[in-house]
């Protein structure tokens, strides 16, 4: 039979264990330096500048409208410029052609007259 | 508060002890531990000229250290705290008589005993008896009833010695 001072005996002996096995502990070593490490960390971080993007403008309606119509008007032109170019191109094509083929005409001309000279001389010599 | 780095430094080195052992009876995890006890600092530096007196310090870290060591062991498992009693074999545990705790070693198996609680159990023991507070302290500390703490803690005291004297039993027998 256990009387009740035995028992609140065991009951102190029993917490008496449990507060001796928690007690605190430390934590690994270098936790204080690891800490300040970070606190430094954080300070740095909140001394740096913060750069923020300036905003852009807001375009009124007219103001997008012309850009729109600026932008349309120098395609045109570009384009415009583009075909007048590629005509003068073709044009100095054209004349090149007909200058060649008119030398051609020239040069065959002149090989006739050859010939028939050389015909008549033929003859002359023949009699 | 000294917020100086000299200051703070020793403030740290002060309390590290009871602040890293909070937290790692409640999260396990040493790693997870030094990670709650690290953050509990960076707040205390970030709002220290809040802190008016060295009990106020005390209270205010051991307050922040538990809820938040709570929070990470919810967010780690995600599950509502165990509030029921484990299961333990009654026939080790037939009377409990056993004679003297002490001689049987017990001091050096309560950490993994206390693991064993539920969270909130486990929380409340380590307040009462790491800390030594009173069930009123705890209940300020954990924001409960104070008749929650003392049922809380009567019943991990009741499950403590059960789990205890199976555990000192098995090695007996050994």
């Amino acid at each position: 039979m256990i009387d009740g001072e035995t028992n609140m005996k065991r009951e102190d002996d029993f917490e008496e264990q449990v507060r001796e096995g928690l007690r605190a502990g430390e934590p690994a070593a270098g936790f204080a330096d690891r800490l300040m490490q970070r606190i430094a960390e954080e300070e740095a971080a909140a001394k740096r500048p913060v750069v923020v993007a300036m905003p852009k403008p807001k375009l009124r309606l007219w103001q997008a409208n012309a850009q729109k119509w600026a932008v349309a008007a120098m395609l045109l032109a570009v384009a415009g410029s583009g075909a007048v170019v590629q005509q003068k191109l073709e044009q100095r094509r054209a004349g090149r052609a007909a200058a060649e083929q008119a030398t051609q005409q020239v040069m065959m001309a002149l090989q006739i007259t050859s010939n028939q000279l050389q015909h008549v001389n033929d003859r002359i010599n023949g009699q | 508060m000294d917020l100086s780095a000299g200051g703070f430094r020793e403030i740290v080195m002060a309390h590290q002890a009871m602040v890293f052992s909070l937290a790692r009876r409640v999260v396990i995890d040493p790693g997870l531990a030094e990670e709650v006890a690290q953050d509990v600092f960076l707040e205390l530096h970030r709002r220290g000229a809040e802190i008016e007196s060295g009990d106020h310090l005390k209270y205010w870290l051991r307050r922040v250290t538990m809820h938040r060591a709570i929070d990470q062991v919810r967010k780690r498992t995600g599950r509502p705290d165990m509030q029921g009693e484990e299961f333990v074999e009654e026939a080790y545990t037939d009377g409990a008589t056993v004679e003297n705790w002490q001689q049987l070693g017990l001091a050096s198996r309560v950490e993994s005993l206390v693991e064993s609680l539920p969270d909130t159990q486990r929380a409340i023991v380590t307040l009462r008896f790491q800390e030594d507070l009173d069930p009123e302290e705890i209940a300020t500390l954990l924001n409960m009833p104070v008749p929650t703490v003392k049922s809380h803690l009567q019943r991990a005291m009741q499950l403590l010695r059960r789990k205890a004297a199976v555990v000192l039993k098995e090695y007996i027998r050994d």
